[in-house]
């Protein structure tokens, strides 16, 4: 390497690292050349030894040590000079005082440049430092999640230290259990899926307790239903035939299914629109209309991971339970009691997911440029209430919306407006 | 079942169909970044009754067109053109055509290439090849769509799917296949019934295309 002084030191510490590092490995080869130097010269000195006795190669033997004292003298040679190259970058100059400034632990010296040797170690301690804040962090969330999981599972355990934030009066009290809802304004979950069934024909909504569901996800494991098509009413009849404990609720009216056990509450809904998605949520406290999770998967899908929080094996329902958890927060936030009608609201709005083309391109497909893969449009704006306006209103409006088709705004990935 | 469209290679005017072009057709399928996985090879045949004695009235069905596919290697599909009938079977009953010598091959139609994953969109790409002479008689495509197993849900994605792959190509284009499932009282759903069909009219297709 053929590069001054001063051109050493405008380069950035981690070049000249990388350069101290290289000349290092080249003095540790100068180094093997010496010592495999001096095995040549003993070996050479042997053969001439015992050689000497002939006299016939005298030549021979010293010309051997000759070539090896050369070779050795070169090596030692490119030795110094590796050794002088590095001494002038500032490898070996006061690496030891520097070090121990620093770092007062009887650790070895590092073998690094100049001030390479302070960048490596200033990037440990700034990495060190950020784990150190983001665990911090993350401790201090976890505890609010632990207080507030606490407050909702063991209700009556110890002090609430979170206030209810939930506008309804009748669940001040710490019990949040679905029955006692009765005499308030509270939604309950059958006359949401009564009104939802009504207003949404298409689209159906299956009510599981949550043990059912894990039987039934976990029984169908191994089966494969290829012969029927995606019938919303092929697709009860084929449940209800297992253990009994699936509760169906009919297309015309939201009734409680009469094999509804008293101690069973719903815990999974299972929303089918047919030929285009299935989507699973679950509902926290069972009972109740708080929606807790949701995944989207294609209707065809099998498997065990069809979970409230499992993940589909296809790219465009990954991307849609993305949007979907979204859309849930964000509604969450908002108005908890009105969450689960506009979830399924929004769901419904993606009945048209392969046939309706985007609002901006006026294509069904699009390339979504980070995946470099192709997408329907899937972006269907959320029907967020604001806070000023009562909820009633809101959803009367809606209803007025969604019953025509092509009032419904759907965007590609890249098409869609920044806000939504 | 995620639903299969099929396209067929059809030149421009003054142009062949080659070999060259289904290398062509394979480098712009990875310029799109798609992952290569296997190869594929689906046969189709042609078999008619085996008649020793001239006299005698044929009882049976003038033709089966046969199809298998290496995807679903238990079963072999005959599609009963003059009587609308897609019949599935167990993949020995090759075996017991050729025992009982009641229908002969006359024809092999091969279809054989490449298959790739690109998103939710497999891909496969290959040649057409008439099995005992191996002469090329077409260049065709399949394009399966997988969160979808509706045909009309996914005919908007899969065309356009296509429009945009094959921007820019000027020697020729891909022609869809449109079939009337209907006909074979076959269902929106799809399942192998249906691309047993699609294969069989490619393979229709290909040799009534020498013909002329």
């Amino acid at each position: 390497m053929a590069m001054s002084i001063s051109q050493e030191s405008e380069l950035a510490p981690p070049v000249r690292l990388a350069n101290a590092l290289e000349g290092l490995g080249r003095a540790v080869r100068h180094i093997a050349d010496v010592r495999a130097g001096a095995d040549l010269l003993l070996e050479a000195l042997d053969a001439a030894a015992s050689m000497r006795g002939r006299e016939t190669g005298n030549k021979k033997a010293s010309d051997g040590i000759q070539k090896v004292a050369d070779f050795m003298k070169k090596a030692l040679d490119e030795l110094q000079s590796t050794g002088r190259e590095l001494e002038a970058a500032g490898v070996l100059n006061g690496a030891q005082q520097r070090f121990e400034e620093n770092q007062p632990w009887n650790l070895q010296v590092p073998l690094v440049s100049h001030d390479g040797a302070l960048v490596p170690y200033a990037w440990k301690r700034q990495i060190a430092g950020q784990a150190a804040a983001s665990a911090f962090d993350r401790a201090r969330l976890a505890l609010k999640a632990f207080a507030e999981q606490k407050r909702r599972f063991f209700p009556g355990l110890g002090p609430d230290v979170v206030t209810e934030s939930n506008s309804n009066p009748a669940s001040e009290t710490p019990k949040t259990d679905g029955s006692n809802q009765a005499a308030t304004s509270s939604p309950v979950l059958s006359d949401v899926l009564r009104r939802i069934q009504s207003e949404m024909p298409g689209m159906v909504v299956t009510q599981y307790a949550r043990l059912a569901w894990m039987n039934n996800r976990l029984g169908s494991n191994s089966r494969f239903d290829s012969s029927t098509g995606v019938l919303s009413l092929s697709a009860n009849s084929s449940l209800s035939l297992r253990k009994g404990m699936a509760l169906t609720s009919q297309l015309a009216g939201g009734e409680a299914p009469p094999s509804l056990r008293s101690s069973e509450k719903v815990a999974v809904l299972e929303v089918t629109i047919p030929g285009i998605l299935r989507a699973i949520i679950s509902l926290l406290p069972p009972g109740s209309v708080y929606p807790d999770a949701i995944a989207v998967f294609s209707p065809d899908e099998r498997g065990g991971h069809i979970q409230a929080w499992g993940v589909s094996q296809h790219k465009l329902h990954q991307q849609l339970s993305e949007r979907a958890v979204m859309v849930l927060y964000q509604l969450l936030q908002q108005d908890r009691s009105s969450t689960l009608e506009l979830l399924l609201q929004w769901l419904y709005s993606y009945r048209l997911l392969f046939t309706k083309q985007c609002i901006e391109c006026k294509h069904v497909m699009a390339y979504d440029a980070p995946s470099g893969l192709l997408f329907p449009p899937l972006v269907r704006p959320a029907r967020i209430p604001s806070a000023a306006q009562n909820s009633k209103e809101s959803q009367n409006k809606k209803t007025d919306e969604t019953n025509a088709d092509n009032e419904v705004l759907a965007y590609h990935l890249g098409c869609a407006p920044k806000d939504l | 079942m995620p639903v299969k469209w099929l396209f067929h290679w059809q030149p421009n005017v003054g142009s062949q169909v080659s070999s060259q072009t289904l290398n062509d057709v394979f480098k712009r399928i990875d310029s799109l970044h798609a992952t290569k996985s296997t190869r594929w090879q689906i046969t189709a045949s042609q078999y008619r009754p085996n008649v020793r004695d001239q006299a005698l009235p044929v009882d049976c069905a003038r033709e089966l067109l046969g199809v298998t596919f290496t995807e679903a290697p238990d079963k072999i599909f005959f599609i009963l053109r003059q009587e609308h009938m897609v019949v599935e079977a167990d993949a020995t009953m090759q075996a017991i055509m050729e025992r009982l010598q009641v229908y002969r091959n006359r024809l092999t139609v091969l279809f054989e290439g490449f298959q790739y994953e690109l998103g939710d969109f497999r891909v496969k790409a290959g040649r057409a090849v008439l099995a005992p002479v191996e002469n090329l008689r077409g260049i065709i495509m399949e394009v399966e769509y997988m969160p979808v197993s509706s045909l009309e849900q996914s005919r908007a994605a899969v065309l356009e799917f296509m429009e945009l792959w094959q921007e820019g190509v000027i020697l020729g284009q891909f022609v869809a296949l449109e079939l009337n499932f209907t006909d074979f009282s076959l269902s929106d759903h799809y399942c192998w019934q249906h691309t047993a069909l699609q294969y069989v009219s490619l393979m229709a297709f290909f040799l009534s295309q020498q013909r002329t």
